[in-house]
């Protein structure tokens, strides 16, 4: 057989050297699990240590109507806000507390955001190039309403082929602006599975808008998943007054499917 | 010119220790690359996930009807607080199909009182042929408006599975155990694949099965994971993880993966009746499915894939002792054997592309032909030292060489779970674990390799059947 008189040539060495190699390995990767323990351990800890500072800052923001302004004149709060770690956490607490409140409250969370430049972060977020902090960014400004991002984030869902980026920047459109992130949909040309029709539906529902403007667009694109979407919103919505647009959809449209889809929402609607 | 026997068999001996020594090298690296793709699809996976909301689905009316079909033999100790778990999952749009499969203890009578069934008017349509249904029943509760329970002449769980088909109404079938603890979101994970399917049909959705021995389990639900006290479910526990964590998950990305878990899976119920259903000729009727369904695909030249969801979503028991875990192993290997027998078609054939050139070929390799090729090396060592023959310093340099790979394996498979679900967060529970990693070469592989050996040998003698895989129970001792 080749090589096997000569084996003793390579493969003991190859032996000795793979068997360092695997007990190195075994012990680097134990070390490294110990490791990742312990900063964690440490992390968890210096999240409790600012969280009660956290806290006090919010709570001041919310009910005594206290603006950036005034906690900036203090030293230990400037030293806080430069550490990255403090930002994301009073950034991931304020957006936390924003979504149990509106109104006034609201508005002074928003406030702070804009203020205290942790905005900049989200901004500085949507135009990184991974898309998993771009839906990090997307989420932070549609959830403390910062409405002026409204096309970056609509140019974000149409360029984007990554689905759930999509999604996120979809319903972040919607949030920001119901209706106009509604008729919005009508311009994309990729297939929205109904996975993505799905969230769509649950974003517009979360909004609990009174006259939804625009699933007549919807019905008419020549996107097919956006028609099916169209159907879809209008039958859990109850859209009787888009009966005649469906109607005629079910009369024009080739897909088998999305007539199927159609003539159910029809008979639904006449039941 | 004389034969000179003596560097006759030091040529064998080298010939010998060299093909092990490659057949070790090529076993090694497939584990190697599969647990880097594994991993990188772990990972990418894990980020996707955090932007996911499968709350969305909670009441949603477009969320795909599935039904759960959950065979049940002498389930009588546990049967009413499983279904009851079954019942309480996260999702709006499902039923469940228990099918009694002539138990022989009280389990038909248990449910029928708990949750108050009448016997319907026996409406059974035999897609696929099956043992005699008996009596369909439903509750006369509202409150268990999803259940139905089926009585049936015994027939195995394959037939039982058959059954639960073709009762089911849905598009989806989800096939578990009854004894099974599932996640609360099992369901809407399992879901999710079927709505994003576009060109490619989705015809399968696996989960990951995790050990729960010593787990603290209420009310059919996982309260706490912990590591098993005894070192022979301990150790199952790491070879899931590696399994799961570092192995199957390149299979889904290679698009040929081959086994769903026969205690968790959801497939597409056309597709499951157009093949005829679960074998009931074969103890891996889980793995024959998938391969049959895929083959099917395949010769229909419809565009398909099967996905995996990485997920702990299904918590089973593992066997705690070695009379049960023998069986256990015997019939994974007699199914594997039969599965490829039966799809020896496929064995290195283009048409069926990844799943012919690759799948099937690394089954036949890696895990079926593995411990025959451990076993006859084993026999010739014991001839070689027997003849004085053996290169002791090589042999020790292989036995060196396997045991720490195997090691640094487990360690690393240690890594991917604390880097992704870390769901033994406790230093004694890793400990504990890593202590299983160095010792499993010496305790626990010897008896696997047993196991399947007793497979080759009970398919070779024509052992059917299951034999009685009695389990200890979670609700005896874990229950606090």
């Amino acid at each position: 057989m080749i090589g096997v008189q000569d084996k003793n040539e390579w493969v003991e060495p190859f032996l000795v050297v793979a068997i360092l190699f695997f007990f190195l390995v075994s012990l680097s990767v134990f070390f490294v699990i110990i490791s990742i323990r312990n900063q964690k351990n440490r992390n968890l800890k210096k999240e409790e240590q600012f969280k009660e500072a956290i806290e006090e800052i919010l709570f001041k923001v919310l009910f005594d109507g206290q603006t950036y302004f005034y906690f900036n004149e203090n030293f230990a709060f400037r030293k806080y806000l430069s550490q990255a770690f403090f930002r994301n956490h009073l950034r991931k607490s304020l957006i936390e507390l924003h979504k149990n409140y509106d109104g006034i409250n609201a508005l002074r969370l928003e406030n702070f955001y804009r203020e205290s430049g942790l905005i900049y972060d989200s901004l500085e977020k949507i135009k990184d190039h991974e898309w998993e902090v771009k839906c990090q960014g997307i989420i932070e400004l549609s959830e403390m309403n910062i409405k002026e991002s409204f096309e970056d984030i609509a140019w974000i869902s149409l360029k984007t082929k990554n689905k759930i980026l999509k999604i996120t920047a979809i319903n972040a459109c919607i949030r920001l602006d119901a209706n106009r992130g509604i008729m919005h949909l009508s311009r994309h040309l990729d297939r929205f599975d109904v996975w993505t029709q799905v969230n769509i539906i649950d974003a517009i529902a979360k909004l609990n808008i009174e006259h939804l403007e625009g699933i007549d667009k919807l019905l008419k694109s020549k996107n097919k998943s956006v028609v099916s979407l169209g159907i879809k919103i209008s039958k859990t919505f109850q859209l009787a007054e888009l009966l005649p647009d469906i109607e005629k959809l079910t009369e024009t449209i080739e897909s088998k499917s999305i007539k199927k889809e159609g003539l159910e929402l029809i008979e639904h609607f006449q039941n | 010119m004389g034969i000179n026997f003596k560097e006759i068999f030091i040529v064998i001996t080298d010939s010998y220790l060299f093909l092990i020594f490659l057949y070790a090298v090529a076993v090694m690296s497939s584990y190697l690359f599969l647990a880097y793709l594994s991993y990188k699809e772990l990972q990418s996976y894990l980020k996707r996930n955090g932007f996911i909301n499968y709350d969305v689905l909670l009441s949603c009316r477009f969320a795909p009807e599935l039904t759960l079909i959950a065979p049940a033999y002498n389930e009588g100790m546990t049967i009413e607080e499983n279904v009851k778990s079954l019942l309480s999952l996260n999702y709006n749009n499902y039923k469940v199909i228990i099918v009694n499969d002539g138990s022989k203890d009280n389990s038909m009578e248990l449910l029928i009182k708990t949750y108050k069934l009448e016997a319907m008017e026996l409406d059974y349509e035999a897609n696929i042929p099956t043992k005699e249904v008996k009596a369909i029943y439903k509750s006369k509760n509202n409150a268990f408006r999803k259940l139905i329970v089926v009585d049936k002449v015994n027939g195995g769980k394959a037939d039982a599975l058959n059954v639960g088909i073709n009762i089911a109404k849905s598009a989806y079938v989800v096939c578990i155990d009854v004894d099974c603890i599932l996640d609360k979101d099992a369901l809407l994970k399992l879901a999710k694949p079927f709505m994003e399917q576009g060109r490619k049909r989705v015809i399968a959705t696996g989960g990951v099965v995790r050990i729960a021995n010593q787990c603290i389990i209420k009310d059919g639900r996982l309260i706490s994971v912990n590591v098993p006290r005894k070192m022979l479910p301990r150790i199952q526990v790491l070879e899931y993880l590696r399994a799961f964590l570092l192995g199957r998950m390149a299979w889904e990305r290679l698009d040929g993966l081959l086994l769903i878990s026969g205690a968790f899976g959801a497939f597409d119920r056309e597709i499951v009746l157009a093949v005829g259903g679960y074998n009931t000729k074969t103890v891996g009727e889980d793995m024959e499915l998938v391969v049959r369904m895929r083959r099917y695909m395949h010769e229909n030249k419809t565009p398909y894939t099967v996905k995996y969801i990485p997920d702990p979503l299904c918590w089973t028991e593992a066997p705690e002792d070695f009379t049960i875990f023998k069986k256990q192993r015997s019939r994974w290997m007699r199914g594997t054997m039969e599965t490829l027998w039966m799809h020896r078609k496929m064995f290195l054939n283009p048409r069926y592309k990844i799943l012919g050139l690759l799948s099937v070929p690394y089954w036949t390799f890696f895990e079926f032909l593995a411990p025959f090729i451990e076993i006859v090396g084993l026999i010739i060592t014991a001839v070689f030292i027997y003849l004085g023959l053996l290169d002791w310093g090589f042999f020790f340099l292989l036995l060196a060489f396997v045991y720490f790979f195997s090691v640094s394996f487990s360690i690393l498979a240690l890594l991917a779970e604390e880097l992704t679900y870390h769901k033994y967060p406790r230093v004694k529970d890793f400990l504990k674990l890593f202590v299983g990693a160095l010792v499993e070469p010496f305790y626990y592989h010897p008896l696997a390799v047993y196991g399947a050996l007793l497979g080759y040998y009970q398919k070779i003698v024509g052992v059917k059947g299951w034999g009685e895989m009695t389990r200890k129970g979670f609700n005896k001792a874990e229950v606090k």
